[in-house]
């Protein structure tokens, strides 16, 4: 019997290594959630990595960033996370866009999933777009601390999984024109939001599971939960309770027909 | 140039589903798979499945010698829809066997003969055909007005679970 | 699209390629090769308009190449529609009231 480093993860599957090694993903966002998936993702096995994050380390970043460390403030964040991959999976194919996403989303196109960090709903929607016109699946993270009482916080945070064909972000509530467009006024008035690592890291790993269920056939379930919501007070995960709403229903955000580059001409080069 | 057809699990399944129907007197079903293109990065050209076009049953001649037959009518239909929208078609059947299928050398002189009729309504796109077993798949893709197919490198499922067909040889 | 035939063909005066197209459940009008005119020079670059809500603005326009320092409002940003990059600025209430023409020289005017 072979006794390497995946041999404890042989569960997955006989061909989970050969997969993880295969699968291109891109992470969407590196800091608190973005880096305990990148991590993750090179422990598992996965090799080709895609990261997008257009800022640099700073200071508060430090209490969540996982890999990041004191020396690293005006790094890339792409810089520090590829140090960390290649640490545990030497080897592995890691790519750095410290852009914005929209300025090198061709470099998503190819991916088998996409991770989304994003604190911004505006963003979300507009890379739950992008994945939907390309069929790939994006399973986004998020987390917010809310003062409720003087002195007395919640954490919430949500793992939602947009597969095309199935029910979107719209769908479920979660974007809406109320909430980019509240988003919208508040620009520049956002402050920084308090952001801590435990919760990245619950919402981060289930996210990973999510995305290994949807590559290896490990557990043989026929029902993908899209929307875990995660009660940070009460250490919870639950499904959504907006999902028993979604039951047969289409999206009519995403038309199946509507995929595809509507600029595509043979040999003309990408916008 | 490296050609990959992207399709969800669920166009998949119809496309199972109504290639699994009996038909009268047709021994087997054939359908359409509407596409629309994108070229990746790497230069790769993806062909994402849209649409899902079945042949209606008035649609298969009588021909016992073959596994079926269409009439002008089906390709008339499927025409249309390439007229009317900027897309690639793809000729879908299904072979009764698992493990990878292949086509057949009457699957390979018939196409030769319909596939140029899809540049006539929609020039400048591939078109190309799809052959299923019960478990795998294999496509044919031909660049406009060329007459050597090439063979889709990756057919990918995107869907819960996700599934790829590589045919990297 | 709730766009008439009639605003379409008002639009062709200004841009006789404009063609509908949707992503994500918000329709756009494409404007290949729009003429844009800013500091005196005019410039041509694929455009689109949006007559309807977007990222909290009434109306917005779109452009293939971003014009950093020129337009009122200034605030660029990037953003991904129909599978490709566009630019835009913070150019605040063209109200989704107006007629198609007259929606699209509001937001070019603010470019000029």
């Amino acid at each position: 019997m072979t006794n390497n480093r995946f041999t404890r993860q042989s569960f997955l599957g006989l061909d989970s290594d050969r997969t993880f090694s295969r699968a291109v993903v891109a992470i969407i966002g590196v800091c608190g959630g973005g880096s305990h998936i990148a991590q993750q993702l090179a422990y598992l096995g996965f090799r080709n990595l895609r990261l997008f994050d257009p800022d640099h380390v700073q200071e508060p970043n430090l209490n969540r960033m996982v890999g990041s460390f004191p020396g690293d403030t005006t790094k890339n964040k792409t810089d520090v996370i590829r140090d960390q991959v290649l640490r545990i999976q030497p080897g592995a194919s890691v790519e750095l866009f410290p852009f914005k996403w929209q300025e090198q989303h061709a470099a998503l196109r190819d991916s088998s999933i996409v991770f989304g960090c994003l604190d911004n709903f505006g963003q979300r929607d507009e890379l739950e777009a992008y994945c939907r016109r390309f069929l790939i699946p994006y399973i986004d993270i998020g987390m917010d601390v809310h003062e409720v009482a003087k002195g007395q916080f919640s954490i919430s945070g949500q793992i939602i999984t947009s597969l095309p064909a199935e029910p979107c972000m719209r769908c479920m509530g979660f974007i809406t024109e109320e909430r980019i467009a509240r988003e919208a006024e508040r620009y520049g008035d956002a402050g920084d939001r308090p952001q801590v690592i435990w919760p990245n890291g619950v919402l981060a790993s289930t996210a990973v599971g999510v995305g290994v269920s949807l590559l290896t056939p490990w557990c043989n379930f026929s029902e993908l939960i899209p929307f875990i919501e995660y009660d940070g007070n009460r250490h919870v995960l639950r499904p959504s309770s907006v999902l028993s709403m979604l039951q047969g229903r289409e999206c009519p955000h995403y038309p199946s027909d509507a995929v595809g580059d509507p600029f595509w001409q043979l040999g003309r080069k990408l916008h | 140039m490296t050609l990959h057809l992207r399709l969800t699990g669920k166009l998949f399944e119809r496309l199972h589903d109504d290639l699994s129907r009996r038909h009268q007197h047709s021994a087997e079903r054939v359908a359409f798979m509407s596409c629309l293109a994108a070229t990746m990065k790497d230069g790769t050209l993806a062909l994402l499945g849209a649409g899902f076009h079945p042949v209606a049953d008035d649609d298969y001649e009588r021909d016992p010698s073959v596994g079926a037959m269409l009439r002008a009518s089906a390709f008339r239909n499927v025409l249309q829809i390439a007229y009317n929208c900027p897309v690639s078609m793809l000729h879908v059947h299904r072979h009764e066997h698992r493990g990878m299928p292949w086509f057949s050398d009457v699957d390979l002189r018939e196409a030769h003969k319909y596939v140029p009729d899809f540049w006539k309504v929609r020039p400048g796109f591939p078109h190309g055909i799809l052959v299923l077993s019960h478990d795998s798949a294999a496509g044919l893709i031909w660049m406009p007005d060329s007459g050597v197919p090439s063979r889709l490198r990756r057919i990918s499922l995107v869907g819960a679970p996700m599934r790829e067909i590589r045919h990297d040889k | 699209m709730s766009e008439t035939k009639d605003e379409l063909d008002d639009l062709r005066a200004i841009c006789p390629e404009v063609s509908s197209i949707s992503d994500g459940g918000k329709d756009y009008l494409l404007l290949p090769q729009l003429k844009v005119t800013t500091d005196g020079k005019v410039l041509r670059m694929d455009a689109l308009l949006r007559p309807g809500e977007h990222s909290g603005y009434r109306t917005r326009l779109f452009l293939a190449e971003p014009l950093p320092g020129k337009g009122r409002g200034g605030g660029w940003s990037v953003h991904s529609i129909c599978g490709r990059v566009w630019h835009t600025w913070s150019w605040k209430d063209v109200p989704e009231t107006l007629p198609l023409p007259q929606m699209l020289l509001e937001h070019l005017w603010a470019l000029r």
